[in-house]
């Protein structure tokens, strides 16, 4: 259980922009539009776009240029979306 | 002969000289570690855009379209929310997600009034939106 509340270190956040994201339960977050000091920003769907405001400390893991965070996606649709 | 004088070796290039390319984006991103600092909780675009119009029109008028965001931890009264902004600001802002974000569109909001604006209110988590040259009735934008 440890290793749940362990924080990845990404070495340059900036990387990660257009970078896709999916939440625990494998459901597309949306791709990461830009960088916060504390947060991550995601965009999701091509008109009428949902934004998220992703903790940094959220993220699992980055495997193969993809962002997997802890959360599952209705979690992330309660506590993260913003728009 | 003494000559050392003669020549000023700083203007000489040596083997740790940048061009002037690598030495702008560096600066540039020194700038940006900066505004993220000074400036935490407010998208960089927006950030930058306002910067540019602040500094290159000295007739710009702050002419913004801000999304207020408020931290989803917290339990956010958003009708106490709007009804503060129209106090300060005169301008009734509209509810983007409920309990979350608030848009509104207001003029003479200049970094300065930004900073006021989310150093007065710890609800805010990040501010987004966009700056315009001029003020606009429409509330599309990119941002």
């Amino acid at each position: 259980m440890e290793s749940d509340r362990k924080n990845i270190i990404v070495e340059d956040w900036q990387s990660l922009v257009n970078k896709p994201v999916y939440s625990s339960n494998g459901k597309d977050i949306g791709i990461v539009k830009s960088i916060q000091p504390e947060f991550f920003i995601t965009t999701f769907g091509s008109i009428t776009k949902d934004k998220f405001l992703i903790p940094k400390t959220s993220i699992q893991s980055i495997n193969n240029g993809i962002i997997y965070i802890k959360e599952d996606s209705d979690f992330v649709e309660n506590n993260f979306k913003f728009e | 002969m003494e000559n050392k004088n003669l020549v000023n070796e700083s203007s000489y290039p040596t083997e740790n000289d940048t061009t002037a390319a690598a030495q702008l984006i560096s600066s540039y991103k020194e700038f940006l570690g900066k505004a993220s600092k000074l400036y935490p909780k407010v998208d960089q675009k927006l950030l930058l855009d306002m910067i540019y119009l602040e500094t290159t029109y000295n007739d710009w008028e702050g002419s913004v379209l801000l999304r207020i965001v408020y931290s989803s931890n917290s339990q956010v009264n958003t009708e106490k929310k709007k009804e503060e902004i129209y106090k300060k600001y005169q301008k009734m802002p509209e509810e983007v997600k409920e309990g979350r974000t608030l848009r509104v569109k207001l003029v003479r909001m200049y970094l300065k009034n930004l900073e006021d604006l989310i150093n007065s209110d710890n609800d805010i988590e990040f501010v987004s939106g966009s700056a315009t040259l001029t003020p606009t009735d429409s509330y599309s934008d990119s941002a």
